[in-house]
């Protein structure tokens, strides 16, 4: 289906098809369990609604977070990390 | 008792507590929200410049809140998260550092000058940076006042919980009701609501900016002008600020508060970008490490001021057991409001404490046709 | 890009496409901001790029798309990917971020045309990974043609449940069950709208067909089921489901939920514009003339965001709204007004024959947000029905009041996800319908933006903001 780009995924390199979405780039290869960790409890959470709506697909990418992966196109090179837990503290 | 905000629901207290019978009525109201939209600070160190009772008036209250704040939790069992013991208005460069340096001094010399002294210090950036602990703080911050007296609670756990207790204590409490007429027949008052008609001996008005509908069904008029206060909510973030500045706080969920600005703009509600970017520009000036935090609410809601800031607490002339109760402060002053208002509202002595907080200091014409 | 647009429109999907080609090409001055990388919006989602393959699967419904992107292109519209919107002011101001820089642009209209989300209805272990809706799946197969590689069971109730069930076969992807909410009597009470949608006999063919296809692959398919719930230990490991009084488990490791779709009124609850609730499908859609002209004349909404009609009237309404602006701006030519618009409105009419009958078949049944105490509603706050039931208890009148106090809609998703159950719990324990409650308070912005994006807006020079 096309090209695929070389991204990293919590240091694992994934390749992918250049029209995937990170969502569903970490689905598929890596994060099929979770993509972030809830900063209320810290359970685990997976992209639900795939749209831009639900607001559980936050990651961080080439170090800004909360990007909303579902409706983000992976990019050659880019860096991608799940959020754990509450972000901030002392940078 | 017409507003079950702070002020009402902390008078309604102070009188169920004397053992009074209360029925305390509170409408739903888009503008008229000041006790569910503010930043729950309990703060004296900027109160009062150019009034000593004021100041006083103020220190009294946060050096009362504990104990007040305690018994209420145990009543209520309701945890109100009240934080004491450190607040701090922090200041931008040199001119905002000198300009609030002035007004702290002020508040030292008029102290002074009645043989007291003012709860608060001048500190220099590093005493900021040391108290505040690891965060970073901005290039731009210069330093601040900081009172070792002064904090913040959790202002929808103390409304709910004041709430609760006066219930508790015998108190009815009404909500979704909306004054339409006041008369006075005989000496009772006959008031007609959106629930249906009350009747009462006396008749203490505390509905915020509500007071200005209800002063005009008496045919009187009343000093009190909206003031716009927007802030900014964050999503939850780590700890990591244990105390609040006057302008930014760490709730106990973690998202940080961002106000607030000070908009002569009538009753509009509006949140405008520009206060928006203002707010978020400031925020990160200060903390530096804030800048990637995301924004997740605003609001706007009114400041309920008097012409000259300070409290009205009297009597409403030709109005015999009818009371105008209205401050801008009505977290803070919570315990003193509980305490010293519901004796004097049931037959006592005016209290010496709220002695030049009357009506007629602001030459209002009494009565219009 | 500075000064004032004729049109800015928001949302390039069937709608947005449409309004957008179409005013262009009546030569007003048209911006698109839409926030995927590619046009489409969720029906013709990547379709510039998808394979032939994705093509063939997916049929018509989905390769119609072509054209109108492809129309789209060649317009003069200037289109903006990766833009996200987080402010609409009623005089036609837009801010939106892009690139993580945030910009104001204005509009003399503004066609919203964000279109619809699949109703979150909350139930128990809906937060599990593993658990998701069924357009996710839609979306991923058209984004990067990535497909389930294990079984799936699939919940819910509408067309779009079939529909989904019809690609997941073609694709080979194994179902374990569907389990279908769609209250048995529907039918019989969805008679009386029979008569009209007889207008589009093709429409109830194509339905009646995804229904047999279904029963032809074999599988297990309930009927009449009213309650489900995902169980697992930081994963889904299966569904547990009740129909017809028996309680049924499944193993499963992907679990697809959808119970209809509903407009998005992010911005026009933004905009405080009126709104009207729909007793049928259960939701809240923007009140608007036949142009999808709101109250306020600058603001018009377009496609599924206006009402739940599906695609090719999104594409009509699309046109509808542009040709209405047009002729407020003096640019549409007499001929159009006259041919154009009743040709438009004849076809619109035409594929709505079939919605009444559609809408009453696939009316939620009763219990959908009877959801348990324990159930999270607040999936970003993980605040849960007993929650909310317990501040109404405490006296809490309205959604505004059980928000604060409850930080139900206090999220990232800003109430997006919990917003109509808890207008419907609320309802329920007051026993009203959620039209006569209040709408929660949504301010800018409405999306979440850094504190450092915010503080650099890049304004219009304009003083008048």
């Amino acid at each position: 289906m096309g090209r695929t780009v070389a991204i990293e995924f919590e240091g694992a390199t994934l390749q992918v098809p250049d029209t995937m979405t990170v969502a569903a780039a970490i689905l598929s290869h890596g994060g099929k369990n979770h993509i972030r960790l809830s900063p209320v409890s810290g359970e685990k959470r997976a992209p639900y609604c795939f749209m831009g709506v639900c607001h559980e697909c936050l990651v961080e990418i080439d170090g800004a977070p909360n990007q909303q992966a579902c409706i983000i196109e992976v990019r050659e090179g880019m860096k991608i990390r799940r959020q754990l837990g509450l972000p901030g503290g002392d940078e | 008792m017409i507003g079950g905000g702070f002020m009402g629901a902390a008078v309604a207290l102070g009188l169920v507590r004397a053992g009074a019978t209360v029925l305390m009525v509170d409408r739903v109201s888009k503008i008229h929200k000041a006790s569910r939209a503010n930043f729950g600070l309990v703060w004296s160190q900027s109160k009062g410049g150019g009034n000593r009772p004021y100041a006083r008036l103020s220190e009294k209250a946060v050096r009362a809140f504990d104990g007040f704040a305690r018994e209420i939790e145990a009543e209520s069992g309701i945890d109100v998260e009240l934080r004491l013991g450190a607040g701090l208005v922090l200041s931008l460069g040199e001119e905002e550092l000198a300009a609030r340096t002035a007004v702290i001094e002020k508040m030292h010399a008029e102290a002074a000058a009645c043989g007291e002294t003012h709860p608060s210090q001048m500190l220099d950036r590093n005493e900021v940076q040391e108290l505040v602990g690891k965060a970073a703080l901005g290039e731009a911050v210069s330093g601040g006042s900081f009172s070792n007296i002064d904090g913040d609670v959790n202002p929808l756990l103390l409304l709910k919980a004041m709430r609760k207790v006066f219930v508790k204590k015998g108190g009815t409490f009404v909500q979704g009701c909306k004054v339409d007429g006041i008369s006075r027949q005989g000496d009772r008052y006959h008031l007609a609501t959106s629930q249906g008609n009350i009747e009462a001996g006396k008749l203490v008005m505390a509905a915020g900016l509500g007071n200005l509908l209800l002063f005009s069904k008496l045919g009187k008029k009343i000093p009190l002008v909206p003031q716009k206060g927007q802030l900014l909510v964050t999503e939850r973030v780590k700890p990591f600020l244990s105390f609040p500045f006057s302008g930014i706080r760490q709730t106990g969920c973690g998202s940080v508060m961002i106000g607030y600005t000070n908009e002569n703009t009538g009753f509009d509600t509006e949140t405008t970008v520009p206060a928006a970017m203002q707010l978020a520009k400031r925020a990160v000036k200060i903390f530096p490490a804030l800048r990637h935090a995301r924004v997740v609410r605003s609001w706007a809601s009114l400041r309920i001021l008097t012409g000259d800031g300070l409290p009205i607490y009297d009597h409403v002339e030709g109005y015999p057991g009818c009371f105008i109760l209205t401050a801008h402060s009505c977290i803070t002053l919570a315990p003193l409001h509980a305490s010293l208002l519901a004796p004097w509202i049931l037959g006592a002595g005016r209290p010496a404490e709220i002695e030049g907080f009357k009506l007629e200091r602001f030459n209002v014409t009494a009565k219009t046709t | 890009m500075g000064g004032q647009r004729d049109v800015i429109v928001i949302g390039a999907g069937p709608a947005g496409l449409s309004a957008a080609t179409r005013a262009a090409d009546l030569g007003l001055d048209v911006l698109v901001l839409d926030e995927q990388p590619a046009p489409g919006g969720q029906l013709y989602r990547n379709i510039e790029r998808a394979g032939a393959d994705t093509l063939q699967i997916l049929g018509p419904d989905y390769s119609l798309g072509l054209s109108l992107v492809e129309k789209f292109r060649k317009s003069a519209a200037q289109y903006q990917a990766g833009s996200i919107v987080w402010n609409i002011e009623p005089n036609g101001n837009v801010y939106f971020s892009q690139g993580g820089r945030s910009s104001q642009v204005r509009g003399k209209f503004v066609i919203i045309a964000i279109g619809a989300m699949e109703r979150a209805v909350p139930f128990s272990g809906w937060n599990l990974p593993g658990v998701m809706g069924v357009g996710g799946i839609d979306a991923n197969f058209k984004s990067s043609g990535t497909v389930p590689d294990s079984p799936v069971v699939i919940a819910g109730s509408g067309p779009l449940l079939l529909l989904i069930v019809g690609h997941l076969t073609s694709l080979g992807v194994e179902i374990s069950a569907v389990l279908d909410t769609t209250p048995i009597g529907n039918m019989v009470s969805a008679l009386p709208q029979l008569p009209g949608a007889l207008r589009r006999i093709d429409y109830l063919l194509k339905g009646l067909g995804m229904l047999l296809n279904v029963k032809r692959t074999g599988i297990p398919y309930h009927r009449g089921v009213t309650a489900y719930s995902a169980h697992g230990n930081g994963r889904l490991e299966r569904v547990s489901f009740t129909a017809k009084g028996n309680i049924h488990r499944v193993e499963s490791g992907l679990f697809l939920t959808h119970e209809g779709i509903v407009p998005r009124c992010d911005f026009t609850r933004l905009l405080g514009l009126l709104h009207r609730w729909d007793p049928v499908q259960r939701y809240w859609y923007p009140q608007t003339n036949q142009y999808g002209a709101t109250e306020n004349g600058v603001i018009y909404i377009a496609g599924d965001g206006a009402f739940i009609h599906g695609g090719i009237p999104a594409i009509l309404k699309g046109a509808l709204a542009a040709l209405d602006i047009a002729e407020k701006l003096n640019l549409l030519p007499a001929s159009d007004k006259a041919d154009a618009i009743p040709r438009l409105e004849k076809e619109l009419s035409a594929e709505l024959a079939p919605r009444p009958f559609v809408d009453a078949l696939y009316k939620p049944h009763q219990g959908l947000y009877n959801v348990s105490n324990e159930t999270v509603v607040c999936r970003c706050e993980e605040v849960t029905a007993g929650d909310i039931r317990q501040a109404v208890e405490e006296g809490c009148r309205e959604p505004n009041e059980i928000k604060a106090l409850t930080r139900c809609g206090m999220g990232h998703c800003q109430g997006r996800m919990c917003g109509g159950a808890l207008a419907e719990i609320i309802a329920g324990e007051f026993n009203l319908e959620p039209e006569h409650l209040r709408p929660l308070n949504i301010r800018a912005p409405v999306r979440n933006l850094s504190l450092s994006e915010l503080s650099e807006v890049v304004l219009l020079e304009n003083s008048d903001q």
